[in-house]
């Protein structure tokens, strides 16, 4: 019964999200700021995965993204492969780049993994600026094609629609790994990896799916991203990228379904509304870190839950008196 | 024999927790392992777990050599074990721990979770019911969508070795189950131990509380100072002086 009632909420929220262009009556800016929102959900719904699910901290996220975004921009503009296959490989080569990472630093963890991954993000964006022949260096990859069936192009608000399908895809895949075998080893790993161990889950080998099953996603997102912003540069893909993906998480709520989706769209109109403050945002970020941690640590997601038990305690108090 | 250890040696540093045991456990017994405070008793669970490595000595489990392995690996050949400090997925349902200590059993893959094929479908219903099934032998059915952090003492000590069993171990080892159970909750535990050996498990228990033990087992394991000081039926422990002298001491 719950099942059919959060389908049914989910089925009406699409067709909400699909009426909104129509609705918005075309506003270019408020576009933008959605098709970024849906990218930026399915990039942090994969490092839900990782981090809100199996317990893996990853602050080297934009790694992937940009892995996913270059592989590409390269790939369509270089090569003039389909957009289609562009963003496939996307994601195929930051599952695999995230697996070959994930073997060797499996055994890390809190801190130490917090460390290594920052290294990772590092040695990626400084890899990107380095390798000028292939990725532009500073320069960056220009003109980088919208994708296309036939002769017709998705660009402006037909984009928001592809956008909202891979949006709508990422987060079936991501409930279908969650409510598996996958998933509740996932969880097992993070509730308590020796006791998972004993139960029989092969914790090295899972992590390592946490590790390229949530690079997936954030590479799939750093390539519809690349398409969409039709150019790309190594500043995008820095450690402040990896911390707002991290943010996003941490603000909606880790380990939960909508928490990555409602940490993104603030996080995305956050960004819109202080970008007065240029380099001063990344401290309105930290502040809202602290917070999260401090106060609200299972999120909006989990202040709401908390809010409605406590409303509920109250009415039955009120209920109970005679 | 189910399971042989030969001279078994763990060390940590210059302590020796586990001296040269040598002891085999016969298949479909219930065995009990007792020793005072210290003895080595829940190291030697760990080394046979697979949770410590052994410094030396070899432990065969079906007449293949387990011992080094990891612990999945070791779970994967049909030892399964209980934690002295209850060690269960706490914001997990009830329901999903007795799941996850299915994992071993289960064949699907990702390919197969992601895109739901029918015959992971298919597999995740029948875990649901055989885990439903599980919860019933303890009566805890009533609460398999309760978070499991959320049950009584006594309720988590089942859940925990329902979990166990649920991966249809060979080799159950119970790492203190009676501790801080009350007399009724223990009578119980007795009666679901005994049940849990008519499926055809074997157990070892490491238990303080000795009526239980007594009541409970065919065959005893003594431990004193990581060295094995006795073995038999539990009415020849009793009357073991080495056994008395390490738990009351010498004659002054």
């Amino acid at each position: 019964m719950a099942r059919h009632k959060n389908l049914f909420i989910a089925m009406a929220f699409v067709v909400f999200l699909a009426g909104l262009p129509v609705m918005l009556g075309n506003n270019a800016y408020l576009m933008l700021v959605l098709c970024l929102s849906g990218i930026f959900v399915i990039a942090s719904s994969g490092l839900d995965l990782l981090f809100g699910y199996s317990g893996q901290i990853s602050i080297g996220h934009a790694a992937f993204y940009a892995v996913g975004a270059y592989t590409s921009a390269i790939l369509t503009t270089k090569l003039g492969v389909s957009v289609w296959f562009g963003i496939l490989m996307g994601g195929v080569l930051a599952t695999v780049f995230a697996a070959l990472i994930a073997i060797p630093i499996s055994k890390l963890v809190h801190m130490f993994l917090a460390l290594v991954t920052i290294g990772i993000g590092e040695l990626t964006h400084q890899a990107i600026i380095n390798l000028p022949e292939l990725t532009g260096g500073f320069t960056g990859v220009k003109l980088i094609p919208m994708p296309r069936i036939g002769s017709y192009v998705f660009d402006g608000i037909s984009y928001y629609y592809i956008i909202l399908a891979f949006v709508i895809l990422s987060l079936i895949v991501k409930k279908h790994i969650v409510d598996s075998r996958i998933g509740r080893a996932f969880i097992a790993i993070r509730e308590s990896t020796d006791a998972a161990n004993a139960v029989g889950i092969n914790v090295t080998y899972y992590k390592t799916v946490a590790f390229a099953s949530s690079a997936m996603f954030t590479g799939i997102a750093g390539a519809l991203y690349a398409h969409y912003v039709g150019f790309i540069s190594p500043e995008s893909f820095t450690l402040d990228q990896s911390v707002l993906f991290l943010t996003a998480v941490l603000c909606g709520g880790m380990g939960t379904f909508v928490g990555p989706i409602i940490g993104s769209v603030v996080i995305i109109f956050i960004n819109e509304t202080f970008q007065a403050l240029g380099s001063y945002q990344m401290l309105v970020y930290g502040i809202f870190i602290v917070v999260a941690v401090i106060y609200v640590p299972a999120g909006l997601v989990g202040a709401v839950r908390m809010f409605r038990g406590n409303l509920f305690k109250v009415v039955k108090r009120f209920a109970d008196k005679p | 024999m189910l399971i042989s250890l030969e001279s078994v040696t763990m060390k940590f540093g210059g302590l020796t927790a586990v001296d040269q045991v040598t002891l085999q456990i016969k298949e479909n017994d219930i065995c009990g392992l007792i020793g005072p405070n210290g003895a080595g008793k829940t190291t030697l669970f760990n080394v046979i777990a697979g949770h410590y490595k052994p410094f030396c000595g070899a432990i065969l489990f079906q007449n293949r050599r387990i011992d080094g392995l990891h612990p999945y690996q070791i779970n994967n050949y049909g030892i399964a074990r209980t934690y002295q400090n209850i060690n269960l997925f706490r914001s997990m349902t009830v329901l999903e721990n007795i799941m996850v200590g299915k994992h071993p059993r289960l064949s699907a893959g990702i390919v197969g979770s992601i895109f739901r094929t029918p015959t992971q479908r298919r597999e995740e219903k029948e875990l649901r019911e055989k885990a439903m099934d599980i919860l019933k032998m303890v009566g805890l059915e009533n609460k398999a969508e309760e978070t499991s952090k959320n049950l009584s003492y006594g309720e988590q000590r089942r859940l925990e070795i329902c979990r166990g069993i649920a991966s249809d171990p060979k080799l159950l080892l119970l790492d203190e189950p009676a501790a801080g159970m009350n007399t009724k909750e223990k009578v119980d535990l007795i009666e679901f131990i005994r049940k849990i050996r008519s499926f055809g498990i074997t157990i070892l228990v490491v238990e303080h509380d000795m009526k239980l033990v007594m009541g409970l087992t065919e065959y005893l394991f003594v431990l004193n100072f990581g060295k094995l000081i006795a073995q038999g039926e539990p009415g020849d422990i009793q009357s073991n002086p080495e056994v008395i002298k390490a738990y009351l001491g010498d004659d002054i």
